[in-house]
This record gives C-alpha cells, structure tokens and sequence, in this order.
C-alpha cells in the first residue's frame, strides 16, 4: 500500500516536471508586470471558456449612481498648465473649455457661438463653442486672429468668464518660467520674443558679458572665473575622458588618441597627443564650453566642472524685458485679438487655449490689463503651481477630489452646454489586466485597454462571439501616428553621398525587400486591428493620401527601371521573390557587383552587412518584428547580411538615434492634428544645416525643394494647397527611401452594453472628438 | 540592557548609512531614469529644446547631475533637515504622499497579522500534540500549500473565483462605485467589503510558515523531561499542554513575532497591485517602474530601518520572554 502510494506521489511529481514543457508565456502584449499579465491571461482565459458567468450585481439604478471609468495610474499633475501624461490631461479636461472646439476630423470651429454644422460619415451635426474666431491676413503678411467670447459663461463657482481669463492663461503659457507641455510661446507672436528676453539664465548672461565682465550684479567674480576657466580645463580633460571611454570599449588601443579623436568626429594628424585633440574641440566649439562639454562628453556633466551649478541655471531679470506681449490685445471685456508675424498653419491649435479662472489660478488683485498686470508676477508661477492637484474650470464636470485611487467628479450646473445627465463620474485607477474584467464584472463601466489580440478574444466570449455584443460595445479609433521601419541617410549610404542615386538606391532595395512583408507582420501581430500605410503618414490626418486619389502608389512597388514589381495575380511565394530579384537590381544600380545572383562586393562607402535595432523588449515583440526576420533570411540568399538587434531596454535605441549611429531601426511616430512636417523632415540644407528641425538629423533627409514646400505649407492656411504640397512632400520622402511606412493601428474604448445607454454616449467617435466630447449626454441605463 | 541596545543602535545607523549609499547608487545606475523620460517627452515638442538642454536643465533641478558620492550626501543632508524631496510622479512631498498611503497598509498588514496568529498558532498546537494523525496531516498539507502558492496566483484565482464567477466582490480597488453616497458606516463597510479577498489572500500565503513552526517549537518542548516530569506528577494534558508545554513555545514565537512587527508598514507589492488597493505596495511600485528617485529612496531606506528595528526587537524579546538567555 505504501509503495503504490509512493509510486502515484513520484508520479504526480514527474508529471508536475513536464508541465513546464510548452509554449513558453502566452503572447500577450499588454503592459503590465509581467506576473499579472500572465495571471491576467490565465484569468481572461478561464473567465471566457466557461459559459455561464454570474450575472454582475447590476447597481441601485438610481440618479446618484456614478458612472465609473477605468484609467491606468495618474500622476495628480491634474492642472490645465502642467498636465503631462494623457491620464492626467483627461482629468483636467474634464473641468475645463478651451476658447475653440474641434470637429470630428480635428478642424477647428470658427463660429462656435452660433454653431456650425459640419457633415461626418453621412450625418450632419453641429458644434458650439464659447467663441468665435476671425482670421484677418493683412497685406504685410502679419495675421490677425480675432477672438470673441460669449459673454454669458460662468465657471463651476459661478465667477462669470470674461476675456480677461483668456488673457491670464495666454500669459501665464508664455511665462519665461513656463515649462509645461504647451509651446503656444514658439508661435510667432508679435512681441513674444522682446517679452521672454529680459529673463535669462545666470549662465547665458555669463556667456554674453564676456570674460572681462566686471558687473558682478548677478553672478560672483569666482563663478566667473570658473565659467571663463573652463577654455583651459575642459578641452583637455573632456579630451581625456573620450580617449579612455575609446580604449575601455575597445575601439581603439591605448595610446591611439588620433584614432579616439576620429572616432568622435575630430582630425587631428597622426600621432596626435592629448593636446592637439584639446585643441581640435576648442577649435570646433569656438569659446562656447558649454555646448562643447554638453555635446562631446563622455561620462562627465557641466556641473562637474562648474561647482554649484545650480547657481548658473538660476533665472533672472537683468534687462528691462518687454512688460507685455504687444501681440495679444484685448478689444473688448468679450473679445481680443492675436497678431501673429507671420502667417503659421499651425497656431491655431496652440491659440486655442483652456479658458483657465484668473481668480482660482492667479490672484484677482494683481491683474490690471492697463497697467501690464496679468495676474501673477512675471517669472513666479508658484501661485498657479500650488493649485495643480485640484483643477477648476467651466468644463462639464467639477473636480471634488483624488481620494483612495478613484477621482471623483460631480456635475457641473452651470456648464454652458448644459447640466450634464449624469450627475457623478468616477476615474478609478486600474492596471492594464484588470480593464477588460472589470467591465465584465461591474467594477467599471468604461475603459481603454490595450487592443490585443486577447483583448479581441477576451471580448468576442464575453459577448458570445462578436466583438460588439450584449455584454460589452467596442469602439475603435485610428491611432493618432504610425509606425515605420527608418533608415539614416548618412550610414546607409553610398561613397558618403546621403543624396546621390545609388545611395537612394541602396536604400530602396532594403525598402523593397521591408515592404513586401508588411501585410504578413502586420497580420500576425494586429490581425485586423490595424492596416498597412503607404505613405508616411497618419491615416487620421486630412492630408494623407488616400487609396481612391491620384497617384496613390503602394510604397516601393516599382524596381530600379520605374516598373511596377507587382502584379495583380501573384501569390505571396511569387511576390517575395518578385521584391527580391528587384532589390538585386536596385543593388546593382547603386554599384554593388552581382555575381550569379549573389553580391559579391559592395561600392565604396557601403557594406554587405547592415544592422537593424528593433524595440522587441528582447522577445521580438514589436509589430515589426515578422517582416525584419523575413526580410533578413531573403536578404541572406543574395548575400546581403542583415543583422536583427532586439533591444530589451527601448532608450538604447533613442541613445542610438541621438548619437546619429543607428543605421536601420524600428519606432512610431505620434502624430499631431497638423500635418506639419517642419520638426520631422526640415534640413535647412540651404544654409548649410544651420536650423534643421528638431528630429530631421534621424533620417537625414537633405533635400531643397523638401525643404522649401515644407516652409510653404507651412505658411498657408488653404488646406486643398496645403493638401497638394503634403503629397508631393511625401512623394520625395518616398523617394530618399528613408522611411518605409508600416503600420496604422486603431485604438479601443469599450463601454459596458449592460451598464451604459448606448444611444446616449457620443456618436460617430473619432480620433479627434472622443467619448468624452459629450459627456453631458451620456448616462447610464 | 541598556548598553545593549545602545550599542545595536549605532551598529544599525552606520549600517543603515551604508545601505542607503547602496540604494542610491543602484537608483542613479537605473538605464532609463524619470528625467530622461521626460526630457525625451519634452523634447519631442514642437519647437521645444533639445534633449540634451533639457537634460541639463532638468538634472540640475533633480540634482542628478552631480557625481553618485556628492549627489548622495547632498540627499542625506537635505534628509537631516526632514526634507526628503518632492515625489517626481507625485508631483507632492514624499513624506506627504507616504503619509497618506502607509496607513491603509498598515491596518490590512494589522488585521492579517492578528487573523495569521488566530489561525496558525492554535492549528500548530494541534498539529503537535496529535502528532502522526490524521489531523496532523492535514494541517501540514494546508501550511504546505499555503506557502507554496505564489501571491499572484492566489490572488489572481481569489479574483476568478469570487469576483468574475460568483460576483460576490467587485474585481479590485478600495472603494466601490457609490462609495461618496454613502453614510459614514457605509462607507467604513464598504472598504471593509473591498479589502476582504486582499487579507484572505495575505492571511493564506503567511499562515503556513507560522504553523510549521509552531508545530516544531511544541514537538520539540514535548519531548523534554519536565514535560514528562508533569505528566507523571498526574496533572491533566490540558493542563500539561497549555500551561507548561505552550509557554515555553511562546519563547521563539514572540521573538519572530515581535521582529514581524515592524514589517506591517511595509505594504504587500504584490497583493495591492493586484488589488487595486492604493496602499504604500502599490504606490512605490508605481514609482519605482517610473523612475521616481526620492520617492524610492525614501521607501527603500525606510525598508531598511524597518528590518534592523525588526532584527534589534527580535534580539531584546529573546533576552526579555527567555530568562535563560543573557544579554552580554
């Protein structure tokens, strides 16, 4: 008895053993710890085999019963200044208006105090907002915006809302001292610059005075001295920090400090000692340190060679700046008008800003428009800071309090759209693996869980097979950006010539080859929650080409001859090969010698190996993960090695891309509503590269009829023009084969079919007018 | 006595000092730090600075640009005047977000730890005076399970079970959807409702060590002559078992005891993140995966100090329940 006992226990034992066996961790994409998620799927999984769930306790369906959303984790930055993350943007939102509203595809409602009403999808609706808006374009090129407010609006405490609110949050986003998310103060307003100045760095004034400076009313002379020292000392020993950071990472050997200084960028001649590289950084920085220290160090900051360095980064009005910013005018106790220099497509986005209370946020006494008194002291925003975590406004909703993970909010009498239905909403705090379950089982009626694919299967049981069923209604929205698989123009390049046509060819036979296996990654990662672009652009933005249009072309569809690759009647087998052959051809037209079908040499300045950094979180999850290793093992029968580097930790790869040594990498963009392409792909190739966008260096697009439609369009506010420069625009992007457009993924809400009244919830959402756009409306059943 | 704990509390600053070096190195060492991340975001603007200046301008104001050494006496000078920095992700003052936190962990740490002694000790005692029976084995196989179930498989199956099958308990969180329309009882039953799975699920995973040990202690005090010492004088097992045998079990008991205490503070990560409850677990689990420097600093060392007080209670209760044992 006791050996068949023992035996059965040995048994179980091995058996348990054999359970580790099997696909190792189910593929499930939602962001959480790892451990709830693999709980969490286990859950979703067990919860929808079975049938017959328990009815949720349907709650007392009185008038106070509160609406609950569910929201991942905020950070209490719940004020309309300084909100950051779009948890904490949402919160304010909900208590705030903006001076204009925004239709269904994210154009602005100019007449917003009569309505306009505007078609979408068939239907017409109607938009108000608390103002209307008048563009002037005068003949001197200067744009005049002309705001009126409706003079009948109160906030949640009653205080009526006049202009001089407006006014008060202008200012208070064009502080100096301003470092929220808005950058209404980057709009060229008229007198914005001769405002902000006046208030500067200890630093910056430093750098200006000069070393024989002997005005010591802001600094003292020892942090002079050490700033003005900084000539001597820094050169030599940033010059030695990268020599040893060189020959500890092993690129180069000890002693070689001319081949350190070249792998940083710096010529010296051969032989080169400690000093000659010194004085190739002091050379190329000319006086400024600063920069130098910023941008060549290897390991050390600015503070390690300035000691209290917080002294240098102080603020402080040294001149007499401007008192006001002549360009914002108030005409009226309900009106006011915004001139701007120059004609900008995209400022009236940032002017349509919250309408925040001067008597809540500022101090009513110390507003007077006369007297340039705008309702804070110029540079101290402590007042507006000390109210961040309990934000008032005229929105639908008042903010009550953030108590026990949950917000709390209550109706707003007074909102000029109406009292909203319902008179309580909650936001309750929620992981990632809880969303789905917690509508099923009543904690929450509303939320937003990451769309995957067993998201998709989680709610099709739920629902008994569809994804919008009696149990749970979905909604699903084109994400506001794209993904795509970048390439730098400059490392991927041939006789280092980023713009010569067998460079471009270069890069568009690894475009080719990406291209064709987009459908299949993009399949087997989104199924059907998300399409294939062409162009590299947000399907969600009005300038994106579409399907039905003229010249609409599938990216890199044509082989080196500008003949289609493709035809209508090919299998995928016949398509792969079809990309391939003609990636050979654009191999060849770039210089490589092909021999029997195979690369047998590279041209000058090229490689047969490339590497590609992917995101993957080291298990190659990304969407683009498919079409990479595809693409790398179809490169490999031409004799073209490309390298798939999965990077665990993703600011490897923005490291990579700062430092301009990624050749290949993977990403998305997030798109704004404008499609302005000035920070993306401007260069400035003009003037030398003088003033490139912010993030034009990643692909390295140097291109002057680019950069001249780009100003263009910019400076037009036609949007059919606008619209026809756009495509050329990303005709040529297409055309340097920088960018290979991937991806256009949809976002979900999904609302509780039980608990919500779906006829009451917002209708026709989209990327730019959610559900929360009517939220008076929406009630529960 | 005295000079004992005088001595241990020395020894336990100079080692807390240490620690907290160590903690603040690994925190500076962190690949992505909250800073970066937010001067990526910020950068990413239109029209915005460079990454690089608003590093430099954000690492001044966190005073992360400063060496790990110099920037680590800067945090512990700033920590002498009781000014322990504004939480990053917070937004608020650490000590004032850990005040609002740590008390909800608190009373769930309090409550599972009374119902933990509840269960496991008089279990332990059974396990030991019917040692090999039938009842014995159970129990063990209970305690065995118990500490053999990861929290998150617990908690997750706890969730599955009574919340999504039986729809007894909402799925997570601390309050329940009218939790404001509520009167002031029912509001405080409400929460209780809400943290019921939470403690079962704590009071579960730690029952098990308690009665194993308990178990152990009394087998071992049972088999010692004065026990049968009094059973030969002819008192009754009552008797023998809880006024002689028990007693003398509770010396290693208090001593584990009283060292656990201070470990209520220190929230159950796991527990409350699953949960939803937004105790001290759940909140520096939340800032800590974002970076958040002060904030961790300030929970991890005060981990620290909540262990050596743990350790120097555990040691003075030995010498104080046990008059065999001397401090020297």
């Amino acid at each position: 008895m006791k050996k068949i006992l023992a035996l059965v226990l040995t048994g179980a034992m091995c058996v348990g053993l054999l359970s580790a066996c099997g696909n190792g961790g189910s593929s499930d994409s939602s962001a959480s710890s790892a451990s709830a998620a693999s709980s969490a799927s286990a859950v979703s999984e067990s919860s929808t085999a079975s049938t017959s769930e328990a009815e949720s306790t349907p709650a007392q369906r009185d008038e106070n019963t509160p609406l609950v959303v569910g929201y991942s984790p905020f950070s209490e930055k719940f004020s309309p200044f300084f909100a950051s993350t779009a948890y904490d943007q949402d919160v304010q939102g909900m208590t705030q208006i903006s001076l204009l509203t925004s239709d269904r595809q994210g154009a602005m409602i100019y007449n917003g105090i009569e309505g306009e009403t505007i078609e979408y999808n068939g239907t017409p609706y109607t938009y108000y907002g608390p103002a209307d808006l008048e563009i002037v374009e005068n003949e001197d090129g200067t744009v005049d915006y002309n705001f009126t407010l409706r003079d009948d609006l109160v906030f949640s405490d009653g205080e009526p809302i006049t202009i001089d609110d407006v006014i008060f949050s202008m200012y208070v986003l064009c502080d100096p001292t301003y470092d929220g998310a808005s950058t209404l103060f980057s709009l060229p307003i008229e007198g914005m610059d001769a405002y902000r100045t006046g208030i500067a760095k200890v630093i910056d004034l430093m750098q200006e005075a000069g070393p024989d400076n002997t005005d010591f009313t802001f600094w003292t002379e020892d942090m002079q001295k050490a700033f003005w020292n900084l000539e001597n000392v820094a050169p030599k020993a940033i010059a030695e920090e990268i020599v040893k950071y060189c020959v500890d990472n092993g690129y180069n050997e000890e002693g070689d400090i001319t081949g350190a200084a070249g792998n940083w960028g710096f010529s010296i001649p051969e032989n080169g000692t400690i000093d000659d590289f010194a004085e190739a950084l002091k050379e190329a920085y000319a006086g400024d340190m600063i920069s130098m220290i910023e941008t060549e160090a290897a390991g050390s900051t600015v503070a390690d060679f300035l000691p209290d360095y917080e002294k240098y980064e102080e603020y402080v009005e040294y001149a007499e700046s401007a008192p006001n910013i002549t360009g914002i005018v108030k005409t009226g106790d309900y009106s006011m008008t915004v001139k701007l220099t120059e004609v900008s497509a995209t400022a009236i986005y940032q002017l349509a800003t919250t309408i925040a209370p001067l008597h809540y946020y500022g101090e009513k006494d110390k507003y007077d428009y006369d007297n340039n008194m705008f309702g804070f002291t110029k540079g101290d925003l402590s007042h507006v800071r000390s109210v961040t975590t309990q934000p008032m406004g005229a929105g639908p909703y008042k903010f009550i309090k953030f108590e026990n993970g949950t917000v709390y909010f209550e109706a707003n009498e007074l909102y000029y759209k109406g009292c909203p239905k319902t008179k309580y909403i909650n936001f309750l705090e929620t992981q990632e693996a809880d969303k789905l379950n917690g509508v099923t089982t009543g904690t929450i009626d509303i939320t937003d869980p990451s769309f995957s694919n067993d998201t998709v299967a989680a709610i099709e049981k739920a629902n008994g097979g569809e994804l919008n069923g009696d149990v749970i209604t979905v909604s699903t929205v084109d994400n506001l950006g794209y993904g795509y698989i970048g390439i730098n123009a400059k490392n991927v390049s041939v006789g280092g010539e980023p713009g010569s046509d067998a460079s471009k060819n270069l890069r568009r036979a690894f475009a080719t080859v990406f291209s064709v296996y987009r459908e299949l990654g993009v399949r087997s990662y989104y199924g059907e929650r998300a399409d294939v672009i062409n162009y590299p652009i947000s399907n969600t933005s009005w300038a994106a080409p579409q399907a039905t249009d003229d010249g609409y072309r599938v990216a890199f569809s044509v082989d080196v001859d500008g003949n289609d690759i493709y035809t209508s009647d090919m299998t995928d087998e016949e398509k792969y090969d079809a990309a391939l052959q003609a990636a050979l051809g654009f191999f060849e037209a770039a210089g490589y010698t092909v021999e029997d079908g195979k690369l047998t040499a590279a041209p000058e300045g090229a490689a047969l190996e490339y590497e590609v950094l992917i995101p993957g979180d080291g298990t190659g999850d990304h969407p683009s993960f498919m079409i990479l290793t595809e693409a790398r093992d179809a490169l490999a029968k031409i004799g073209m090695k490309l390298i798939v580097t999965d990077l665990t930790n993703s600011s490897d790869l923005w490291t990579a891309l700062d430092a301009q040594e990624a050749e290949m990498w993977c990403a998305a963009w997030g798109a704004t509503v404008d499609p302005d392409m000035y920070q993306i792909y401007y260069s400035d190739v003009a003037n030398g590269g003088a003033n490139p966008g912010g993030d034009a260096y990643r692909y390295g697009i140097q291109d002057e009829d680019l950069d001249t439609m780009i100003l263009q369009a910019r400076k037009s506010l036609d949007q059919s023009y606008r619209k026809t420069l756009y495509k050329a625009c990303l005709d040529i992007i297409i055309d340097w084969a920088d960018e290979i457009p991937v991806y256009q993924r949809q976002n979900a809400i999904i609302f509780s079919t039980e608990r919500v009244d779906m006829d009451t919830v917002t209708p026709d959402i989209t990327t730019f007018y959610g559900w929360m756009s009517e939220i008076e409306n929406t009630v529960l059943k | 006595m005295k000079k004992y704990i005088l001595k241990r509390v020395l020894i336990s600053i100079i080692i807390l000092f240490i620690v907290a070096f160590v903690i603040y190195a690994l925190m500076r060492c962190l690949p992505t730090s909250y800073i970066e991340a937010m001067a990526r975001e910020k950068s990413m603007q239109p029209g915005s600075k460079s990454f690089e200046e608003w590093m430099t301008q954000l690492s001044a104001m966190y005073n992360m640009d400063k060496g790990i050494v110099p920037g680590y006496f800067m945090w512990l000078g700033q920590m002498f005047t009781g000014n322990f920095g504004d939480s990053w992700y917070y937004t608020i003052p650490v000590v004032q977000k850990f005040h609002e936190t740590v008390w909800l962990s608190f009373v769930m740490g309090a409550i599972s730890f009374i119902l933990e002694l509840i269960i496991a000790i008089p279990l332990g005692i059974i396990a030991a005076t019917k040692q090999y029976s039938k009842a014995d084995y159970t129990i063990s196989i209970v305690a065995l399970a118990g500490i053999s179930l990861p929290t998150f498989f617990f908690a997750s199956l706890l969730k599955l079970i009574f919340s999504v099958k039986l729809g007894w308990f909402d799925l997570y969180g601390l309050v329940g959807r009218n939790h404001q329309q509520l009167s002031a009882m029912g509001k405080f039953l409400d929460i209780a409702n809400h943290l019921v799975l939470p403690i079962i699920v704590l009071v579960v995973i730690s029952i098990g060590g308690l009665m194993r040990y308990t178990r152990t202690n009394m087998l071992e005090v049972l088999n010692a002559d004065y026990i049968r010492t009094a059973r030969a004088k002819g008192l009754s097992e009552r008797k023998v078992i809880y006024h002689h045998a028990f007693r003398n079990t509770l010396i290693p008991l208090v001593t584990i005891i009283g060292g656990s205490l201070p470990g209520l503070f220190s929230g159950a990560l796991i527990t409350e993140t699953l949960f939803g409850i937004p105790g001290i677990g759940l909140t520096s689990y939340n800032c800590m995966v974002g970076g958040d420097i002060p904030f961790s600093m300030f929970y991890l060392v005060f981990l620290a100090i909540l262990t050596l007080a743990g350790n120097l209670i555990a040691d003075i209760l030995y010498a104080v329940v046990d008059p065999r044992v001397r401090i020297s």
